[in-house]
């Protein structure tokens, strides 16, 4: 979208709330066209289960098209992305207390000697090393996913709303209803832990020289 | 400052995280900024976690969108499939409070609202009811002749036990021998159909009816005492039941 288009693109997605909030079927659809990538890609990651992911991002739509008239607000991704994520929550409300593996205690198990994490190998930071141009292999997305779903759900969604779908905090913020100070530390808290886990994995370093990457004890 | 952010930085690990990560999106403030580059300058440990977040967002960054299992659009003619019953009704952290999406959940909420106070007027209804058998004016059942003692309210059990009793034993006592069958059947009547009793003309005591009021208005005081029982009992599973529920859910 260009910074142009920015002003009649909003006209545009106004113009077909309006018309959805009609009972305009078509228009609606047209916003489910647009965003429903968003939706899937964010379901999936809280979620971690494609099937699931599809359920809930349909009944998302469902209920926002149900819903549209209650919607005064100013963004209409946020408000989705709102209503996916409180359906991702009901997910895990069904399924039970989310099994959280205790990531504590599993980093407590590692770190025991150092208080810190200071104790990671710096061969492990490779300046050469651009992830953005490569294509990321099955297994490191895989891996990433089995770090996320170990996260607390909260940290989990505005990480996945930050890092991974690229917004800003405000934004990040909006969508979860919560204090700008608080998705910041839910980003720094869920960054942190990522960090830990996936240099565990291997996915940090993965993409070094072998040798390099061979990890001291 | 820059000792104590130095300080910080190594002795509160939710510092350290903050600070990294706010400086990894340029959301510290300036002077914030300026503390944390001097501590960089001399603290490898630090840099490199920020080295290493900053690749961690980048592999982040780098996940692809996934690609779409099927298409979400709505069918454009036709009923929409009716809303999932949702799974939880109570209010978790982060649904605060959206009004779109409690939709459904507020409806299930409400239903299960509406049978809660249904059984509890049911109870309170049956209750007042069951009392107002007890209450002297209406003969008590269990007694045929009209003992005091058993007029004085008991303890629910014992109550409910003996109305229970009463209701089979006063079928028994209506064929009073000094009652024509004619009068026998009216006050069947009265006993078993309240919406259709005989009306109260036909009640109204001839003389001997009268002296032998007790049965009819036993029958009634126990049938309407069955009933308060009943609407008491149906009351507190019903609302017993929709509680649970609105947990369970």
């Amino acid at each position: 979208m260009s910074v142009d288009g920015r002003g009649t693109e909003q006209e545009r997605e106004r113009t077909l709330i309006a018309r959805g909030q009609q009972g305009d079927r078509a228009a609606f659809n047209a916003l489910v066209e647009k965003y429903q990538s968003a939706a899937y890609a964010l379901a999936l990651r809280m979620l971690g289960d494609p099937d699931t992911a599809a359920d809930v991002t349909q009944e998302a739509f469902l209920s926002a098209y149900r819903a549209l008239s209650a919607f005064h607000g100013a963004s209409f991704r946020a408000w989705l992305l709102r209503i996916v994520s409180n359906g991702c929550y009901d997910v895990f409300r069904a399924r039970g207390r989310q099994p959280v593996t205790s990531l504590e205690a599993m980093l407590e198990h590692d770190d025991a000697t150092s208080s810190s994490d200071s104790r990671l190998p710096t061969t492990m930071v490779d300046p050469s090393w651009n992830p953005e141009e490569m294509t990321l292999r099955t297994e490191t997305i895989d891996a990433i996913q089995t770090a996320l779903l170990r996260l607390p759900p909260e940290q989990r969604l505005a990480v996945v709303l930050c890092d991974i779908q690229g917004m800003p905090y405000d934004e990040v913020a909006r969508i979860m209803e919560t204090p700008l100070g608080t998705v910041k530390s839910r980003i720094a808290r869920a960054r942190a832990q990522l960090r830990l886990l996936l240099t565990r994995s291997g996915e940090l370093s993965s993409h070094e020289q072998r040798q390099d990457a061979e990890r001291p004890t | 400052m820059t000792e104590n952010t130095d300080r910080r930085l190594h002795e509160s690990p939710e510092y350290r995280q903050d600070q990294l990560s706010a400086a990894l999106d340029g959301m510290l403030a300036p002077s914030e900024q300026a503390a944390l580059d001097a501590h960089l300058a001399t603290c490898e440990v630090c840099s490199r976690e920020l080295e290493e977040l900053r690749q961690m967002r980048a592999l982040l960054r780098s996940v692809p969108e996934p690609a779409l299992p099927r298409s979400f659009l709505l069918p454009l003619e036709g009923e929409l499939p009716a809303p999932r019953q949702p799974v939880h009704a109570t209010e978790g952290q982060p649904r605060t409070n959206v009004t779109p999406l409690r939709h459904p959940t507020r409806r299930a909420t409400r239903t299960l609202r509406v049978t809660r106070w249904i059984g509890v007027i049911a109870a309170v209804l049956g209750m007042a009811l069951f009392l107002g058998t007890l209450l002297p004016g209406v003969e008590h059942p269990g007694g045929a002749a009209s003992s005091v003692t058993s007029r004085a309210p008991q303890n629910s059990l014992d109550s409910t036990r003996q109305s229970q009793g009463a209701a089979g034993s006063a079928t028994e006592m209506l064929p009073s021998p000094t009652r024509s069958p004619s009068s026998y059947d009216q006050h069947a009547n009265a006993g078993t159909a309240t919406a259709n009793a005989a009306p109260p003309t036909q009640l109204a005591p001839s003389p001997t009816a009268a002296n032998n009021s007790q049965p009819p208005s036993d029958s009634l005081a126990d049938m309407l005492r069955n009933i308060g029982i009943a609407l008491l009992i149906g009351g507190v599973v019903l609302a017993l039941a929709s509680l649970l529920i609105a947990r369970l859910i």
